[in-house]
């Protein structure tokens, strides 16, 4: 019961933080950080999937509105959470098999991962597997796809770097208490 | 029977994803005129009094940019008036032509304008739109052109009751007749640079002397804006090796990203304009 509401009331200052301050930012004039993916990446994997693509799914769609980009994140959130167990299994140490993802490491609030490495790549995988979506849906054509690629990049970097700070600073406050 | 029930109910999730994509791919197909049409006014009910709320703490930060840009604008129009020749040239002539009778002078307006506050902006996308917060109870129609202190905005694009959404000129469907000054030539401004702060001129011959900082402005030919009001300068040049016309990029003169305050432009002979328009075009 108390995990339920730590995560509604996480989504809630995510999803405020991306249409208050983050839509608002344009760095170099082209990379704008997706700061509210942070909210899916750290839902627990004890949820049913199902109940995750839904969860995906109005996440992606209440930014969508804000964004007036009707499908754009809702298409990348979804696919994002359906790639999550995948690059979990990835980065966690422990062979395992592949429905097994219940017992995995992700609980409220704290990234898969045993090392700050491991961490790392698992979010820069994810990150980068929404922003790509979003960007070739934005564009939706191969026109000058390698600019377009490198915006992903960039973003993809701008937006991790972000989510990796924030963790480690919820982080550093657990381990004081 | 029993074993196809349960494949199902283990591969459920899988079912949802599929499903939920194909959703959004729907959601995303922009030829769907009407349906787009409808989430977009949705969207617009919840987004714009949101946005509303926000703008009216962030539209403190930019007070004192926007109150020199009044200051200036205010200069400009201070010498349009009529008045001000008067005083500048004393001799009755002057006088009685500037302001003359008012039964010989009846002076026709073409246009009016209404300020609206800039709510949202975006201007890193491929399709860049904003929504400002005058709506069809304030008078606003789609196809109503948008224009700020320093140049061209865009033009009206959605309409609810207290919001309108704003297709501006980094828009890839955007066409705006344009004329490049001095030489005083007409062309077309198109957005296929990809960039925010510059947008390409066509249909320029080849054999014009065209110089960088030459003035673009609106050619007044649409019947959605006025003339003369500034798009950009010339910033560089390319002859076209396939035809006889050059490709021109032009930088804006609009700051695009730090828009707060625009003005929505009403033609009041629109309908008039656009039914003799048409007329040529059955013929």
């Amino acid at each position: 019961m108390n995990s339920v509401i730590l995560n509604f009331s996480r989504f809630f200052l995510l999803i405020a933080a991306q249409i208050f301050i983050c839509n608002y930012v344009h760095l170099f004039g082209y990379l704008n950080p997706y700061l509210y993916i942070m909210a899916l990446l750290l839902l627990p994997a004890q949820i049913p999937r199902w109940l995750q693509y839904l969860i995906a799914f109005a996440t992606g769609y209440i930014i969508d509105i804000f964004l007036g980009s009707y499908g754009v994140q809702t298409f990348a959130c979804v696919l994002m959470l359906f790639m999550r167990p995948l690059v979990e299994k990835l980065v966690s140490s422990k062979r395992k098999r592949r429905y097994e993802s219940s017992n995995s490491s992700t609980q409220a609030g704290k990234m898969p991962g045993k090392t700050f490495g491991k961490m790392a790549v698992y979010i820069l995988l994810l990150v980068f597997i929404h922003h790509l979506s979003v960007v070739l849906l934005e564009t939706f054509t191969f026109q000058r796809i390698d600019f377009h690629i490198l915006i992903a990049v960039g973003n993809t970097l701008f937006t991790s770097s972000l989510i990796i700070g924030i963790e480690q600073l919820f982080r550093i406050r657990k381990q004081k208490e | 029977m029993s074993n196809l029930f349960q494949f199902l109910k283990n591969q459920f999730h899988l079912f949802l994803f599929v499903l939920l994509l194909v959703i959004s791919i729907i959601m995303l197909n922009r030829n769907m005129n009407y349906p787009h049409y409808v989430m977009a006014t949705m969207g617009q009910q919840v987004a714009g009094p949101v946005y509303g709320f926000w703008t009216r703490f962030t539209s403190y930060f930019e007070l004192k940019r926007e109150n020199r840009e009044l200051l200036e604008q205010n200069l400009q129009l201070m010498q349009l008036l009529n008045a001000n020749y008067v005083i500048q040239d004393d001799s009755t002539y002057i006088y009685t032509v500037e302001t003359g009778d008012s039964l010989q002078q009846q002076k026709k307006q073409l246009f009016a304008y209404l300020n609206a506050t800039v709510i949202f902006n975006t201007t890193s996308k491929t399709y860049n739109y904003m929504i400002i917060d005058k709506g069809a109870n304030d008078g606003i129609m789609p196809d109503m052109a948008v224009i700020a202190p320093q140049g061209v905005v865009g033009i009206v694009d959605n309409v609810s009751s207290r919001f309108a959404s704003v297709i501006t000129l980094l828009h890839p469907n955007t066409r705006l007749s344009a004329r490049i000054m001095p030489v005083n030539q007409l062309g077309t401004i198109l957005w296929d640079t990809g960039n925010p702060e510059e947008v390409t001129l066509h249909d320029i011959p080849q054999h014009l002397k065209i110089e960088a900082g030459d003035k673009v402005i609106t050619s007044g030919y649409s019947t959605i804006f006025p003339a003369n009001i500034s798009i950009g300068e010339v910033s560089s040049k390319k002859n076209n090796i396939n035809n006889s016309f050059m490709n021109i990029t032009v930088k804006l003169s609009t700051p695009y990203h730090k828009l707060n305050h625009v003005f929505v432009v009403k033609n009041f002979y629109r309908a008039e304009l656009d039914t003799l328009k048409n007329k040529f075009k059955n013929e």
